[in-house]
């Protein structure tokens, strides 16, 4: 009984050193450790071709999408910090460039845009307020690589922030057909400098956007930047729960008096406000 | 003239004490417990006659008496934590007899069957039990030496903490602070800041706790609002019959980041020290125990550095008849950054610069008091009142803007064996919070709540529990709701080596005045606030079994299933970048725990050696069922592996912890998300009256982020010094 016991006490000693040994060697083979920095680079010039920064500038953003446009905000990489815009010469005369390089770390991939994203010390900032984009020979956002045999790319941006400088209004009334439907994630009022054709150009023309929209009737005043003369697309668009940036519906925009069916052009004076564009939406 | 709550229960406390106990035939009991290898007294052994209320604790000597205990054969139980329970059956007590009894006590390596309070409101052996608990006990705590409650429960199977908050079996996710779908009781008291529902996990120093108990899936029948995912109670000890002095000291020192680019400042500069001291003593009839304690830390991080002092005590007075007054008093204060996001994947120890001067200052101060009345030996009444005061201040620079948020509690129980097999428990529990900054206005609501439950002893080896609440919730001027919960449970003990048990309880919880009014704008997000947000509740399904294939050695395994209707979780609106609570109408979480325990005492060249292992291994599947994908910030698979060796006075310890890759998060879905697989080991020996430890946590250098842009700590040596007299 006694030898039995023994027997006992050695195998029970064998098995723990045993398990204990299997885990060491599995933790062992399994050592990994978890976040790591991101291994690519990209390094930006960005060339402001004028001096003017908008007085109510909270922060300049640089931008990269993996998809372009994005399905949500939250994914796009944007840069930790804001560009030290403060440190252009704002005394410097209106057509003074100034440069400022800035970098962002990301891993490696496809990126089908780069921009700068403005965001101002008022109101909340949205898709409008990307007032800068990279564009390719076709006119369409240029992409990038980042990869192991090219972790670190340098590119220019060109920035002019005259485009969120929206020293102009448009104001009217926007009606609806019906009450807002149950599944409504946000209605919104853009405004566009051209109308737009395909996906990519809604968020390319686009000079302003109110998201606000949240009754029926409804009596908007749009803030828009005056330097472009005229919005050619005024357009109200519909998001569902759950829906992304790429999935606005448009149920309706200002047509044009004359020519029903049909986009009116508004025109917009320096600080002037301009009324009376009435809209007339459909819910899908 | 207008009584505070608080004062109102005082005094109902105060006129309870006139009431008369009853005064029919009696006997009493007397005897002594003593471990039965040293043959030591053991002073604190809990000894209760099985089927009454009658019990006491042991003095310094191992004595106790019980007094008023009708004539009758009784069985008697002595237990005491790191013992095996003892129960001696057919003890005959006489009228106006003494009738002695002696207990002897084996220590147990592993605490395998430790007496319970959650599964019931009343003492209960865990293997009787029909839900799910886990225990984490003293030893077990003072092995960990953790720095907080935080340590001393995220290696209980099932939970794992993301950010400050807790889940069970995945219950909470992460809700930026706002909101626990878990209830924080102390000594059975909930414990909550009444604006954001948040707990404190500095309240008391580790040293002072007892031991920790967890209820796994809902209980609201019997703990009311918020026990929605589960309940944490939190035992804290008694006065000691001798005086006693415990301190700790622990310090910890951050090693440099894995990577040499993540450095942000002078890595020998990091660490912290937390320094405990506490006192008890039994002066008579009154008990007392004082606790202070400083924790300070530079922190890991930008924002991460603290400093928090707080201030226990624990008063007993114990009245002729077994009446027994306890008073609870903990103060808090906090000095600490607050470490929102990092810059960057590439900076992830540091802010932007913009949020450097993020600190705020809280004050809490958390007060019960209770009352226990054993009016006969089959009737007894408890009275508890609370009190949880919060204040925080400069909260993101702001200078003012908070008012303290006050929490008022009261609750009236009532035991009752109205004849053999049934314990019966009727209560009423109040509960008002009130909370007001500029962030979210001034707002006041309550909850009234009656419960009944009956636990029925239909044969010795089979129980069935069966109880019921109503609560009304009231928003003072807003909306009202009238919760339901009721639950049913059952665990057979087939052979007495086995134990299968099932169990069906409901939970809810009202959201909290955060979640409802917040207003605020942090970094690129705004905060909206939902006044229309509903009361979320729950429906948990157990089923499990617990089996000993030998002494030393136990298999737990359960089958869970929780249903949640009108979860709140925080609703990330990515077009305009606002969060807001909002209901989800319909979610489950359910999956399979398994536990074992095992622990295998040997004898080599003269040495006592204990190896014991637990691991434990939770696979949860969890789903919106409104979009048909996965719940935000919880795993799929929880694991934990602790194995300890004890050679005579020294002992190692090795715990890894596990959490699968997170499938879904709210706010940088690009971010990179890994696992969770951290190593700790400790060492430590005991001599004299003292225990050194020394330790490394997070030993691989694993770098995890349960929430977005928020690593936890780097490897961390850690040293400490433990002392009782």
């Amino acid at each position: 009984m006694n030898c039995l016991g023994k027997r006992m006490t050695k195998t029970k000693i064998i098995l723990f050193l045993l398990v204990t040994v299997v885990i060491g060697a599995w933790l062992e083979c399994n050592i990994d450790h978890g976040i790591a920095p991101l291994p690519g680079k990209l390094g930006v010039d960005v060339i402001f071709i004028n001096s003017r920064i908008p007085e109510n500038t909270e922060g300049i953003y640089l931008f990269v999408a993996p998809k372009f446009p994005p399905h949500a905000i939250n994914e796009l990489y944007l840069s930790p910090n804001s560009l030290p815009f403060w440190q252009i010469d704002r005394s410097a005369g209106e057509f003074a460039r100034d440069t400022i390089y800035t970098e962002i770390a990301l891993p490696f991939g496809h990126y089908e845009a780069i921009g700068l994203w403005w965001y101002n010390t008022e109101t909340e900032s949205n898709l409008a307020d990307v007032f800068t984009l990279k564009i390719a020979p076709n006119f369409l956002p240029a992409s990038i690589d980042i990869t192991p045999e090219e972790p670190y790319v340098r590119t220019e941006l060109w920035a002019n922030l005259t485009r969120v400088e929206r020293d102009a209004f448009i104001e009217g009334t926007i009606h609806f057909d019906g009450p807002f439907p149950p599944n409504t994630l946000a209605t919104a009022i853009g405004a566009y400098f051209r109308k737009p054709q395909k996906d990519v150009e809604y968020l390319i023309y686009l000079l302003s956007m109110d998201f606000s929209i949240n009754e029926n009737p409804y009596h908007y005043k749009l803030p828009v930047p005056s330097r472009y003369g005229a919005i050619e697309y005024l357009a109200v668009f519909w998001l569902s729960e759950r829906s992304g940036l790429d999935d606005f519906r448009t149920i309706g925009f200002y047509e044009d008096p004359e020519n029903p069916g049909q986009p009116g052009k508004i025109k917009i004076v320096p600080n002037g406000t301009v009324k009376g564009y009435d809209i007339y939406a459909h819910w899908p | 003239m207008r009584l505070s709550l608080g004062c109102s229960s005082l005094l109902l406390q105060f006129a309870l004490l006139l009431v008369p106990t009853a005064s029919i035939a009696s006997g009493y009991v007397t005897g002594k417990v003593i471990d039965s290898k040293s043959k030591a007294p053991l002073p604190g052994a809990n000894v209760q006659i099985m089927g009454t209320v009658r019990g006491a604790s042991t003095d310094r000597n191992g004595n106790f008496t019980i007094e008023k205990v009708p004539p009758g054969t009784y069985s008697i139980r002595a237990s005491m934590i790191g013992y095996r329970s003892v129960t001696l059956k057919n003890i005959l007590v006489r009228d106006k007899q003494e009738t002695k009894v002696f207990f002897e006590l084996r220590e147990t390596p592993i605490e395998f069957d430790p007496i319970v309070v959650l599964a019931g409101k009343t003492k209960q052996r865990l293997d009787q039990a029909a839900v799910s608990i886990s225990v984490v006990s003293a030893k077990e705590i003072k092995r960990r030496n953790p720095t907080n409650l935080i340590e001393a429960l995220e290696t209980v199977p099932g939970i794992n903490f993301i950010g400050n908050q807790i889940n069970i079996r995945g219950s909470t996710g992460y809700t930026y602070g706002a909101g626990n779908k878990v209830l924080l009781l102390l000594d059975g008291v909930p414990v909550y800041a009444s604006d954001t529902g948040e707990f404190n996990w500095d309240m008391l120093p580790p040293l002072d706790i007892k031991r920790i108990e967890v209820l796994k899936g809902a209980g609201s029948t019997l703990w009311g609002a918020s026990a929605l995912g589960g309940v944490v109670n939190v035992i804290t000890k008694s006065p000691s019959p001798e005086g006693k002095l415990l301190f700790s000291c622990t310090a910890g020192k951050y090693d440099k980041p894995y990577y040499d680019e993540w450095r942000w400042t002078d890595p020998n500069r990091l660490h912290y020290v937390r320094t405990d001291i506490s006192y008890s003593k039994q002066f008579g009839r009154l008990g007392m125990r004082i606790s202070a304690g400083r924790f300070m830390s530079t922190g890991y991080t930008q924002l991460g550095d603290f400093k928090k002092y707080n201030l226990t005590g624990k008063f007993d007075y114990r009245f002729p008849d077994n009446i027994k007054w306890t008073g609870y008093a903990a103060y808090s204060f906090i000095y600490r950054g607050f470490f929102i996001q990092w810059k960057g994947q590439n900076d992830p120890y540091e802010v932007d610069e913009a949020n450097l001067d993020n600190y705020a200052k809280t004050n809490q101060l958390s007060v019960y008091s209770k009352l226990a009345i054993p009016v006969s030996s089959r009737f007894a009444i408890n009275v508890r009142a609370s009190f949880v005061r919060t204040l925080m201040g400069n909260q993101f620079g702001e200078a003012a803007g908070f008012n303290p948020a006050l929490g008022q509690g009261m609750e009236f129980q009532v035991d009752w064996l109205p004849h053999s097999g049934h314990t019966v428990t009727i209560g009423m529990q109040y509960q008002h919070d009130a909370g007001s900054t500029k962030y979210f206005g001034d707002h006041r609501g309550f909850f009234i709540g009656p419960y009944l439950q009956d636990e029925w002893k239909i044969r010795e080896n089979l129980r069935v529990t069966a109880g019921f609440r109503y609560d009304r919730y009231q928003l003072i001027g807003g909306p009202k709701e009238d919760l339901f919960s009721p639950r049913i449970g059952i665990n057979w003990q087939p052979w007495s080596t086995t134990s299968l048990r099932a169990s069906a309880g409901s939970g809810f919880r009202a959201a909290t005045i955060v979640e409802r009014y917040l207003e605020l704008a942090i970094m690129n997000f705004k905060i909206k606030a939902n006044p229309g947000l509903k009361a979320e509740s729950s429906w948990a399904y157990d089923l499990g079994f617990r089996h000993y294939v030998t002494e030393n050695w136990n298999v737990d395994v359960s089958l869970f299933d929780n249903e949640y209707w009108e979860l709140i979780e925080a609703h990330l609106d990515l077009i305009r970048g606002q969060i807001q609570f909002r209901n989800i109408p319909r979610a489950r979480i359910r999956g399979i725990e398994a536990t074992t325990n095992i622990s295998m005492p040997i004898r080599i060249l003269g040495l006592n050696m204990i190896p014991s292992l637990q691991a434990s291994v939770t696979a949860m599947d969890h789903k919106d069922l409104k979009w048909n994908e996965p719940l935000t910030y919880r795993p799929k698979l929880l694991a934990t592996i602790k194995a300890l060796f004890r050679i005579g006075s020294a002992q190692i310890e090795v715990d890894y912890r596990y959490a699968s890759k997170i499938d879904k998060v709210k706010i940088y879905p690009i971010n990179d998300r890994v696992p969770m697989k951290f190593l700790d080991v400790r060492a430590s020996y005991d001599f004299w009256h003292l225990t050194v430890q020394l330790g490394v946590n997070n030993l691989l250098q694993y770098n995890y982020a349960p929430m977005e842009s928020n690593l936890m700590p780097m490897r961390t040596f850690t040293v400490g010094l433990q002392g009782e007299f």
